[in-house]
């Protein structure tokens, strides 16, 4: 899903090692647009209704004292730690930064 | 279950009434009642505000279990009743808040149910308001914070949005009471049935599902005729939802759809409700594999392509600089802990300093002037001295302590805490502290119900609700003892100044003895933590659950609501419950003292059999039978220690056997101890005792009414006490192997 989505979108480096990126690699205040979520269904769930959606925007704003994520996303702030951010996979609208 | 037919009952009038009682209504009169659903963070509770006023607010927080908060309301002749469910982000009764609101829309029937609806965050709000609109037809939807959406760029289509939902929607601002009037004009036209509603009901699922839910809907219809939605039954059916299958065995389903007319249709036979239930378990096997994975998708492409064609966004924003601000600052890496630890200090230091004053006045109206009023009066019409003692002495006394120490605290506590949570705060506090409890095994939530705790257990139980997983909201509850409650801290207080601070040089002894006491609560969260590290690692064991908070906007705190709701819902219902467990325990402590054995009495008896083992563990007989009677309120453990101490130390003073009583001086009371053979080894360990000892009887109802298990209840009492034991055992053998 990762790779077709990213040949789509030529002037995104198709490099293969962005194919697998998650959104705990993404650094703060870069816009991504969330691909899939790798979690199963009754953990994936609460997300979904918290509007952590396929095809919406995520925006890591800042990191807790213990450098859990928080996102924003369709205008509000999420809270998730590292590890539910690892099973996010994203793709990216811009570069990377940094 | 009935062999012939249904319970005939089920069809008629009262159980309806009867159903909203289990519901936990209560069961006055109405002409029509209506449900307030809504996602977290909606506002809600503004709503429901806004709606009653305070003129009507009942809450029943935390005593019923499963509605949150009821109030009533006249509106054009008509009394409405309204009820605040909690809020969800679904109704797939996932977590207690779910089954709960579920429940109520479900079975409780109410006549129009409002959905709360946040107008800038419409996509993923219409997921609940779907599937309220699958479970019955009577919806009126509050588009609430229309001026927030508009901050943000957002602008919604009203008509357009009620053409697609098939249900009246209503834009306003619930804080600044705009568009209630609205909301009520719309819930009085459904609520009638002046105006009738279409709601939009999920179809077209992929073949395979469809021909599942087409070949079992018209079983569905045949055997209840009346319902809402047929599809959505024949849905949950496929699905096994185990709350509609057991409405479809027991006949209840059949009343969900209908008007509360008082007419009695009969219901469907047994074997028509079984063959339902038959065909449903039949048609799973052909079920595709991910089949609730593609209901769940088709519900958000749903709800995604609504919003996307009612809303207009992307118009002129105006960023959030304060919140980015305000959070760079709560939730820094340097400064969130700090911040944190300074917020929580303020909190009790008000509390503590603040309930000294109304708690001695209370003190002396109720026991220092009321008391010896009565007594006199009781004399004066000559009731027998047994009598006298048994109801003032003993039963008085007891409800009057446990109102004068625990009310002012509580009265203080609660409303802080609530204004905290009100602005936005302590979502953050449960993210700051996340990864430690992730790394005991628990949820981040526990936070705030450990937070809670420290004004009262049975709150901090009862808050437990927010915690979706089971294993989780478990731990939370059985640890929520280690929080040291208001009842406690004056205990703590008390014993320090006497014995701790006095150690130091007379300038210094407050300090110490305040250092004393937060020593002791900052051991209680190290328990906390470590009891919920091995009770995930044994009986409970398990990974701790993906976390996902929504961290809401700030917003301004409503402090006047916000006082009279937390002390109308939080205080007075915890300090009801208390009085009312404090009664046995005042008639026990006087019967203990006056009744006697061979010439000794009860109380002599139990305190001369418990002294080894106390002395065993660094305490004596007198603390250990104070904390057996005083089981259902840690407020009397003081004026109950005194008094046997006097009664059996055979020491001058007192107020007489089975009277409670305090010193004014904490000398003197030190004086009393000392006399009674304490030494610091017996203070420290009583202040251990009192951290680390089963919670109060309030606390196990709440833990029994929230668990619905004797198992859990038992581990939630006994654990602590073994914990307490254990400690001062160890203190006791050390503190005596070091002095000699």
């Amino acid at each position: 899903m990762d790779t077709t989505a990213l040949q789509t979108q030529p002037e995104v480096s198709a490099d293969s090692a962005l194919a697998g990126l998650r959104l705990g690699d993404i650094p703060l205040r870069q816009t991504v647009e969330l691909t899939h979520i790798d979690l199963p269904p009754h953990e994936a769930e609460p997300l979904l209704e918290r509007g952590v959606l396929p095809g919406c925007r995520i925006c890591p704003v800042r990191s807790s004292p213990s450098g859990d994520p928080i996102v924003s996303i369709d205008g509000s702030l999420l809270a998730l730690r590292r590890e539910t951010a690892q099973c996010l996979c994203v793709r990216l609208l811009t570069a990377l930064k940094g | 279950m009935a062999t012939i037919s249904m319970d005939p009952c089920v069809s008629c009038a009262q159980h309806r009434t009867d159903s909203l009682v289990r519901l936990g209504l209560s069961p006055d009169k109405w002409d029509y009642l209506v449900a307030l659903a809504g996602n977290p963070n909606t506002g809600k509770s503004t709503v429901f505000n806004a709606l009653t006023g305070l003129r009507q607010h009942t809450g029943n927080w935390p005593g019923k279990t499963v509605v949150r908060a009821e109030g009533a309301f006249e509106h054009e002749g008509n009394r409405v009743k309204i009820v605040d469910l909690p809020g969800t982000y679904s109704l797939q009764a996932g977590s207690t808040d779910e089954e709960v609101a579920r429940d109520f829309v479900l079975f409780g029937r109410p006549d129009v149910t409002v959905v709360v609806v946040d107008a800038t965050r419409l996509e993923r709000n219409l997921n609940l308001l779907l599937q309220v609109l699958e479970i019955t037809d009577r919806v009126v939807v509050f588009l609430n914070l229309i001026d927030e959406a508009r901050r943000h760029g957002i602008a919604i289509d009203v008509s357009k949005l009620e053409k697609e939902l098939g249900v009246p929607v209503v834009p306003g601002v619930a804080r600044e009471s705009t568009g209630i009037n609205g909301l009520l004009d719309a819930v009085h036209d459904v609520a009638t049935g002046k105006r009738t509603t279409e709601p939009y009901r999920f179809d077209r699922y992929v073949p395979a599902v469809e021909d599942a839910i087409q070949a079992l809907v018209p079983t569905v219809k045949e055997v209840f005729p009346d319902v809402a939605n047929p599809r959505w039954v024949a849905l949950r059916l496929l699905n096994a939802d185990e709350a509609v299958q057991e409405a479809v065995r027991s006949g209840e389903l059949g009343q969900l759809g209908r008007d509360d007319s008082h007419e009695l249709r009969d219901p469907p036979l047994e074997f028509e409700r079984e063959r339902l239930l038959d065909a449903s378990v039949r048609l799973r096997w052909d079920l595709p594999a991910d089949f609730h994975d593609i209901v769940t998708e088709h519900a958000f492409g749903v709800a995604e392509a609504m919003s996307r064609r009612v809303q207009m966004s992307g118009l002129k924003k105006k960023g959030f600089d304060f919140d980015r601000k305000l959070d760079d600052l709560l939730t820094s890496r340097v400064f969130g802990f700090p911040l944190m630890m300074f917020i929580l200090a303020v909190v009790f230091w008000l509390t503590i300093e603040g309930a000294n004053v109304p708690s001695s006045m209370l003190a002396n109206l109720l026991i220092d002037t009321a008391h010896p009023w009565l007594k006199g009066l009781a004399d004066a019409i000559s009731v027998p001295w047994w009598l006298s003692g048994f109801l003032l002495d003993g039963v008085y006394l007891a409800t009057a302590w446990v109102i004068s120490v625990m009310l002012p605290p509580m009265a203080i506590f609660f409303p802080l805490f609530t204004l905290l949570e009100d602005f936005g705060y302590l979502p953050r506090v449960a993210f700051n502290l996340d990864s430690m409890f992730q790394k005991a095994g628990a949820h981040g939530k526990q936070a705030l119900t450990m937070c809670m705790g420290f004004g009262c257990n049975a709150a901090g139980v009862v808050a437990t609700r927010v915690i979706d997983s089971p294993r989780e909201r478990l731990i939370a509850i059985i640890t929520n003892n280690f929080s040291l409650c208001n009842g406690r801290w004056p205990t703590q207080i008390l014993i320090a100044t006497i014995f701790v601070g006095a150690l130091a040089p007379a300038q210094l002894g407050g300090l110490v003895s305040a250092a004393a006491v937060v020593a002791i609560a900052l051991l209680g969260i190290v328990m906390m933590f470590l009891a919920s590290w091995v009770l995930s690692r044994t009986v409970l064991r398990g990974e701790a659950t993906s976390f996902s908070l929504e961290l809401p906007p700030y917003r301004p705190p409503r402090v006047l609501q916000t006082l009279y709701t937390s002390i109308i819902d939080r205080t007075l219902i915890v300090l009801w419950r208390a009085v009312i467990f404090a009664i046995p325990a005042g008639a026990v402590i006087w019967l203990i003292s006056n009744i006697t054995v061979g010439g000794a009495s009860l109380a002599q008896i139990a305190v001369d059999g418990l002294d080894p083992f106390g002395l065993l563990l660094g305490l004596n007989g007198v603390i250990l039978l104070a904390y057996v009677v005083a089981i259902p309120a840690n407020e009397i453990v003081i004026p109950t220690v005194l008094m046997l101490t006097v009664l059996t130390a055979g020491l001058a003073g007192g107020s007489g056997a089975g009277v409670m009583f305090e010193l004014d001086s904490v000398n003197a009371t030190g004086d009393v101890l000392r006399a009674g053979g304490w030494t610091l080894l017996t203070a420290v360990n009583l202040m251990l005792f009192s951290l680390l000892h089963n919670p109060c009887s309030t606390t196990i109802y709440t833990i029994y009414k929230e668990t619905r298990s004797a198992k859990w209840t038992t581990v939630a009492t006994l654990m602590p006490v073994a914990m307490g034991v254990t400690v001062c055992f160890l203190v006791a053998q050390v503190w005596r192997l070091v002095a000699s």
